[in-house]
């Protein structure tokens, strides 16, 4: 099985499940005003204090994010999981059910995040200023919910 | 005697109203749209203007539920953010300390707005909302100081005590939001002015060309408005005038906006 197989049929699929399901909330506060944002390494999403159920999404940390997990995925995959057990008929059953989570929670999370979004290239938290307190904890769910 | 008068300036519709207006905050209680809900109320209550309130939070499932269906999502399906509150009654939502409020302490008199929760005796009032004015003090993305300030000042954020006499200008992390989406983002506030004692309510629609944030500000400065906040914007922004709205919630906004906040 060459590794572009084992891309396609598991990484892609794994590392798309693991971007909406698995993700680091970053809250950034200074003095009495914080807010939340989602990504990981780089935050991608945040509830948008504009509107009712609004999201900021920033184009560019989104893009590397899936990147980043895809890769992580596919040197796990690569090599933690036997070659004979991925290209085995259970592992082409792996693979469909990687993909139909990985394919249904981007779905859904885009139907979620869709009903006001903003995009912005880069940066979500542009408003405070280098001194912010930032603290980082895992979020495991689908999507954010509002601030 | 209460009178209302309308103009629209720079695709911003202004409302003013004198006299002993009354603010009635409505709560979706139905399976409706939330411009069916105000029309239903406008005739039960009497009103002359009507703006969208609160922000509303959803479940996921509900979200997604309001993406898939053409159909309004049940009203207890959607939790408002901040205190609504009526006659001294807690009507919905949530306690929203770091946001602001916006209430009529007694009815037919004066509005005021403030940091934290609304007094809960209130005759109405809305918390959770973006501050715009308050008690004098302007608000926007960034603190901004007289002459004079000491070294040390902070740029956004809360302002130390030995810094407040020479504040002319609060920071917001909601007002920058709403003022780095530009004139084209939708927009509804509500100011009153001790002075004229004039209520000015400020709605613009979604996706068109009009004022920013803090263009509305100046409006408000102008007018001499001494408290002034930001509702929902974005496309909650809805705006019901003599009968008929100037301005409606986007599609999927009609289906689980739920807080509405009337005036006569």
């Amino acid at each position: 099985m060459t590794n572009l197989t084992v891309l396609l049929k598991y990484s892609l699929s794994a590392g798309l499940s693991a971007f909406f399901w698995l993700t680091m909330r970053t809250v950034v506060s200074y003095r009495d005003e914080l807010m939340m944002s989602y990504g990981f390494p780089f935050s991608c999403f945040a509830p948008s204090s504009v509107s009712s159920m609004a999201y900021d999404l920033a184009v560019g940390p989104f893009i590397i994010d899936i990147i980043f997990y895809v890769l992580i995925c596919h040197i796990i995959i690569s090599l933690a999981i036997p070659k004979k057990i991925l290209s085995s008929r259970g592992g082409s059953v792996i693979s469909i059910l990687l993909w139909l989570a990985g394919l249904g929670s981007m779905i859904f999370v885009s139907m979620a995040v869709s009903l006001d979004p903003h995009f912005v290239t880069w940066t979500l938290d542009s408003y405070f200023s280098e001194n912010a307190k930032r603290s980082y904890n895992f979020y495991f769910g689908l999507g954010p919910r509002a601030q | 005697m209460t009178t209302f008068t309308y103009s629209l300036s720079g695709g911003t519709y202004i409302i003013e109203g004198t006299g002993s207006v009354q603010m009635i905050m409505l709560v979706r209680s139905r399976k409706e749209y939330f411009t069916d809900f105000i029309e239903r109320e406008v005739k039960v209550k009497g009103l002359k203007v009507v703006v969208n309130g609160s922000f509303i939070d959803l479940s996921f499932a509900s979200s997604i539920a309001v993406r898939l269906r053409d159909a309004a999502l049940d009203a207890s399906e959607s939790m408002p953010l901040g205190e609504v509150i009526q006659d001294g009654k807690l009507l919905a939502g949530t306690s929203s300390t770091g946001k602001f409020n916006f209430s009529q302490v007694t009815c037919g008199k004066k509005f005021s707005a403030g940091l934290g929760n609304p007094s809960s005796s209130s005759c109405s009032a809305v918390g959770g909302i973006a501050p715009i004015i308050i008690d004098g003090l302007p608000y926007g993305a960034q603190n901004v100081y007289k002459a004079g300030v000491p070294i040390g000042a902070p740029p956004i954020g809360d302002v130390d005590a030995k810094f407040k006499p020479f504040l002319t200008q609060k920071s917001n992390a909601m007002f920058a939001t709403l003022l780095s989406r530009g004139g084209t983002v939708g927009k509804t506030s509500v100011g009153y002015s001790n002075i004229k004692q004039k209520l000015f309510i400020l709605s613009q629609a979604n996706g068109l060309s009009g004022f920013d944030a803090n263009g509305i500000r100046t409006i408000f400065v102008g007018n001499n408005v001494n408290n002034a906040v930001f509702l929902d914007c974005s496309d909650s922004s809805t705006l019901y005038y003599d009968g008929k709205f100037l301005v409606r919630p986007g599609v999927d906004k009609n289906e689980f906006l739920t807080v509405a906040v009337g005036f006569k």
